[in-house]
This record gives C-alpha cells, structure tokens and sequence, in this order.
C-alpha cells in the first residue's frame, strides 16, 4: 500500500516537473520528453526508497543532471535558463526530500504546493518570455537569492517543520508576485522607450522632408521666372522642359512620401509599430507601399496589444520572406492596406512577394497546424492562431495570388 | 457600341485625354468588333447623369480623383456608375501623389489606373494599354460564369472556383467558420447546416466539416479518414460511412 502511494506520488511530481518544464520553454511534447518523463519516475521512485543517504544524494544529482541535459540537447536552450531552471529543480527537490525526511508521508500536500509554486514560477516565466524574448532577468536571479536565503532563514528560525515550509513558499508566492509586477512595469516602459525612439525619428524625417519641400518651392520660383523670361525670348520649350523634369525629380522622390498616411492611424501604439517596421523595410531597401486613407481606430471588444502582435507578426513574416527574395537577385515589394469602411471595423492587409520553391511549398501552408519550427521561414504563426480562437469577430486569411503572398485580418 | 467617358474637371485636360482615348479606341475597336463613341465630361455630377439618362452599359470610364468644384471625389463618382453599371469597367486618371491603388481596389474591386503628369507618348501607350484590358474583360463577361463559392469577410463578398475549394469546417465560434482551398485559407461568417443545403458539391464527412468531393485523394475505410490533394486528413463521422464507401467505389 504504502509502495503504491510512492509510486504514485513519484510519477505525479515527475509529471509536475515535465510540465512546468515545458512551460517554461514554450515547448510543445515530444517523443524525448516522454522518455524523460519515464526516467525521473524511475530515478525519483529509487530516490524514494534508497535508504543511504549518500545513496540519495546521487540519485538526486543524477536526476537534475539527466533533467538538464535532456533539455539542453533536446532543444538547445541557453545556459542561463538551464541554470535557472536547474537552481529551482535543485530547491524544490531539497525540499521535497526534506519534507519526507522530517515530516513523512503525510506531507504530500506540501509536495505538491511546491510544485504548484514552481508551476507559478514557470508560468509567470513564460508570460515574460512571451512579450519579450531576449535576456534572463535580473530580477529572476534576486527572486532565486532570496528564496534560498528564505529557505536559510527559515530553517535557523523553526527547524524542520511544515510550518518553516509553509512560510518559505509564501515568501516564494509573494516574490513571484513581485518579480511579475516590477517586471510589467520594465516592459512597458521599454514599450515607451521603443514609441518615443520611433516618433524621433519620425519627426526627423518629416523635418527633412520640410526641409526639402521649401528648397523645392524656392527653386521652383526661380525657374518660373526663368520661363517668364524666356517666353519672352522665344526659348520656351527648353526652360519648360527642364522645370518638368526638376519638379517631377523631385515629387516623385518616394522618400519624400515615406510617412504618407501614417498619421492617420488614431492609435499611438499601433502607429508606433507601423513606422518602426516602416523604417525596417526602408532600412533593408526594400519597397514598399503603405495605404491608409481613413483614420484607422482600434474597434470596441478588441484588445490593442492583441492587434499589435498579429500586425507584428505578419510584417516580419514579409520582411523575412522579401530579404529571401531580394538576397535571390531579384527586387521585392511589400504592399500594406489599412481600411476602415464603417464605425468598429478593422482591415489590415499585407503581401509580399513569394521567393519560388515557397510557392512549391505551400500546400503544406494549408495544413491546420503551422509548424512554429523555430528558424522556418514563413508562418510561425501560432500565435496569430491563439487570437484567432479568442475574439469572434476577428477574420484572419492567408492566400496566394500569382506570386504574391496576402495576409488579410478583419474585424467586423 | 462601348459607351466612353472620360471627366476631368479640367476640361482641356478633359478633352486632350478624349481625344488620345478615341485614337485608342478607333485602333482597339477592329479587334473586337465594337465601335466605340467617347465623351467628355468636366463634373462629376455631369458625368452621373450622363450616364443615368443613356443608361449605360458595360462602359469605360476614365475618372480623375479630385475634383476641386466638386463634394464628389473620384471613388465616389466610380462607385456610384458602378452601381447604376455594375460591369462597368474603371480606369483612374491620376497623379503619383494621389494613387492609392489598394485603397482603390478595396473600395471598387477591379479598375485599372493611368498617370496624368506622364509624357505624351507614354500616355498614349499607357491608354491603349488599359483601354485593352477593360475591353478584354468586358468580352469575358460575355462567357459562361464559372461556377463560384461565394463567403463573406466582414462585409465584403469574395468568390472563388468551387474546384479549389477543398473544405468548410467549424470554428470555437458558431457563425465562423473555416474554409480551406488551394492556396487559400480564410474565415468567413456562416452556418455549416445552412452551407450544407445550399452548396450541393459539398459533401457532409461530420459535423463540423463539409468537404469537397473532387479533392479527395485517398478514403481509408478502416482508419476513416480521407486524405485531400494537399496531403491533409481528415476523420470522418461513422454515420457517413456508406456515402462515402460509395463514393470510393466510383
């Protein structure tokens, strides 16, 4: 009896521990991870019944070993998540064993409040990660300091006991919490820090094309009453021909017209994203035409930040797709429509050129679930799909036409 | 006959582009066996009842965009014709600045564009060029519509070859509905029972799909699962088993 409830309980928190796992990572399951899985039931059922401590404390090291080193080859993470995640197992598995040492079974609850918190831990983790992708936080190296130094703490305070338990993963709780909000507070003031860079620059080159608009007016007087003259002089058709050719070398300069319609979009943070993937493709050198001929809102029910990370998504989607095409010798075009045709409707529309053997390749598009391979080019679009199934009045189509690629959102 | 009319609120500018249009079109006209007759117009209110009172048909219209004397612009005037000729062809007359030709085709579908401020003989290229074109379409819509899958995005209507489309299937939400077809994926509002009644070529696999028959590359009666052109299966419902074990044996 007692066997069977160990057992239980060791695939239990092998499973927990899986699942935090792939939370954190943002992976999906996989034939290793099942293997994994099965090893640490195995290793933590043999963990339960050693006797020896030293005994344990091998099994507990091969655990966290075979753990980490499944995952870094499994799926090549960095070091410092592996650390992370490592020190976190390494606590959480201390305690767990702590727990049977002193308290015995009846500490099953705690087993699997720890794992919840670490479950919390890694859920909070993977929200960062969503919205950010870069670096380890330092906040998340405090948060690990202090949890053990807690764990210190409590053990000089009560002994081994629930109660010393119970406090550190409240303090656990409490910095989860902590680390969550100090961390929203980080991203959106780098969100404001990204939009006040965006609109910089945005207001340098409006001050260019300014600039270049009254040399333009000036030379163009000039040459007017350079044609007043030589009207008289019968030289016309020469004076006229050369101030066609001036003005329309110059209005038909596109980087004169790079910020045309951009104001029309209401919403600052939308704006914002559009000129910074505006400036991308200028600074890639790859045309493009933007068309935005109403004042565009963000409809009623919809969530802004959802609408930037589709529109987000789907430009860099382009680019990536034009850079092939343009690195394969020939010229790309990015097409980009948005339109509002009544109150609360939303249309956005991307294309771009399609390099040949993607062509080739998308029957496979068509398949329900795009791959969110990392390093595929074209639809990582997993996300786009998770919007898709939030608000029901969201449209979202892919298609091809010719050799052109669209992506089409509407809300309606 | 193929009614022409070109507006411009410019009206020597108006003229000069008649005129260039009516070389064109005397030049296109052997071709396809139609002679044509163009006028030229300086409003747009002008050109609306000009078309209104002959009841034009299947005409061409070359549109400027801005009309200064006028509340009417150039979209507005193009969608107005097309509603009193709904197979009428457009060809905007405008310059670099003012072309916003996907705003263009969103609001009024197909149309084709000419720049103004081009040189001359460019101009004339360009004019029979378009000119062509819209008069190519208007023979095609002589011909036998093809058979069409029409949904609807918002409140716009998109019609597609009934061949490519491969299958309609439900989403989490129940007027949406998925429809995947060659090179083609959308959502679209709608019912799937109501779809099921009025589109006789799909055929029903389960409650939540509706698949095209013709795109069916392989049934597994054992696995009940069919396999579609694209590669992709599907599962489909016991209580369909017998049509579609029909449908294997023809």
């Amino acid at each position: 009896m007692e066997e069977l409830v160990l057992i239980a309980l060791a695939t239990v928190s092998a499973l927990f521990e899986l699942t935090s796992l792939a939370r954190l990572m943002q992976v999906s399951w996989k034939k290793e991870d099942l293997l994994t899985t099965a090893g640490l039931g195995v290793l933590t059922f043999e963990f339960i019944f050693a006797k020896e401590a030293d005994q344990q404390v091998a099994l507990y090291l091969a655990n966290i070993v075979l753990l980490l080193s499944a995952f870094y080859f499994y799926h090549r993470q960095n070091w410092q998540i592996l650390l992370f995640y490592g020190l976190s197992v390494s606590l959480g598995n201390l305690l767990l064993l702590q727990a049977f040492l002193k308290a015995g079974r009846g500490s099953l609850l705690l087993v699997l409040l720890t794992y919840a918190v670490l479950a919390l831990v890694a859920e909070g983790w993977r929200r960062l990660n969503e919205k950010r992708h870069k670096q380890l936080d330092y906040l998340l190296k405090i948060y690990l300091l202090s949890s053990l130094l807690a764990w210190d703490f409590s053990l000089w305070l009560f002994g081994w006991s629930e109660a010393s338990l119970l406090i550190l993963l409240l303090l656990q709780g409490c910095l989860t919490l902590l680390v969550l909000l100090a961390n929203q507070r980080d991203y959106e003031r780098q969100l404001a820090d990204q939009e006040r860079e965006n609109l910089r620059s945005y207001l340098q080159s409006v001050r260019n094309s300014e600039e270049e608009l009254r040399r333009f007016k000036h030379d163009y007087q000039n040459m007017l009453r350079s044609l007043e003259l030589s009207l008289k002089n019968d030289q016309a058709s020469a004076a006229l021909a050369n101030l066609k050719k001036y003005s329309d070398d110059i209005l038909e300069r596109e980087e004169l017209w790079q910020f045309k319609d951009v104001d029309r979009i209401a919403d600052l943070q939308l704006q914002s994203l559009v000129i910074a993937k505006l400036q991308k493709l200028r600074h890639l050198q790859i045309r493009y035409i933007f068309e935005a001929r109403q004042m565009i809102e963000i409809p009623a029910g919809i969530d802004v930040y959802d609408l930037i990370r589709i529109i987000g998504i789907a430009f860099d989607n382009a680019i990536e797709e034009s850079q092939a095409y343009q690195a394969g010798g020939q010229s790309p075009i990015v097409e980009i429509l948005f339109y509002r045709d009544q109150e609360n409707s939303f249309e956005f529309t991307i294309k771009n050129k399609l390099r040949d053997q993607q062509k080739a390749d998308l029957p496979a598009f068509s398949q329900a679930n795009f791959t969110n391979k990392r390093g595929h080019v074209g639809l990582g679009l997993s996300n786009v799909q998770e919007l898709q199934k939030k608000y029901a009045n969201l449209f979202v189509e892919y298609r091809i036409e010719g050799n052109k690629f669209i992506f089409g959102l509407t809300v309606a | 006959m193929t009614e022409i009319l070109v507006c411009d609120d410019d009206l020597l500018q108006a003229q000069a582009l008649a005129k260039v249009v009516k070389l064109a079109g005397e030049f296109l006209a052997e071709d396809y066996g139609q002679s044509v007759s163009v006028s030229a117009m300086e409003s747009p209110q002008e050109a609306f009842a000009y078309a209104a009172d002959r009841q034009v048909q299947r005409g061409i219209y070359f549109l400027d965009i801005e009309f200064t004397k006028s509340e009417m612009d150039g979209l507005d005037l193009a969608e107005e014709l097309l509603r009193l000729d709904s197979q009428g062809q457009i060809i905007f007359v405008t310059t670099h600045s003012e072309l916003a030709l996907q705003t263009f085709q969103r609001r009024i579908g197909t149309l084709d564009y000419i720049i103004k401020n081009a040189n001359l003989d460019s101009l004339q290229e360009r004019v029979v060029a378009t000119l062509r074109l819209a008069m190519e379409r208007l023979t095609q819509l002589n011909l036998v519509k093809k058979q069409t899958f029409t949904y609807k995005v918002g409140r716009q209507l998109r019609n597609i070859n009934t061949d490519d489309v491969y299958y309609v299937a439900t989403t989490p939400f129940p007027h949406k509905l998925q429809l995947v077809a060659k090179n083609l994926q959308a959502e679209f509002v709608g019912n799937l029972k109501q779809l099921d009644q009025e589109c006789g070529f799909l055929l029903k696999i389960s409650q939540s799909c509706l698949v095209n028959p013709k795109n069916i590359a392989e049934i597994d009666l054992h696995a009940r699962t069919i396999s579609l052109v694209d590669g992709e299966r599907l599962k489909y419902a016991r209580s369909c088993s017998r049509q579609l074990r029909q449908l294997k044996q023809n």
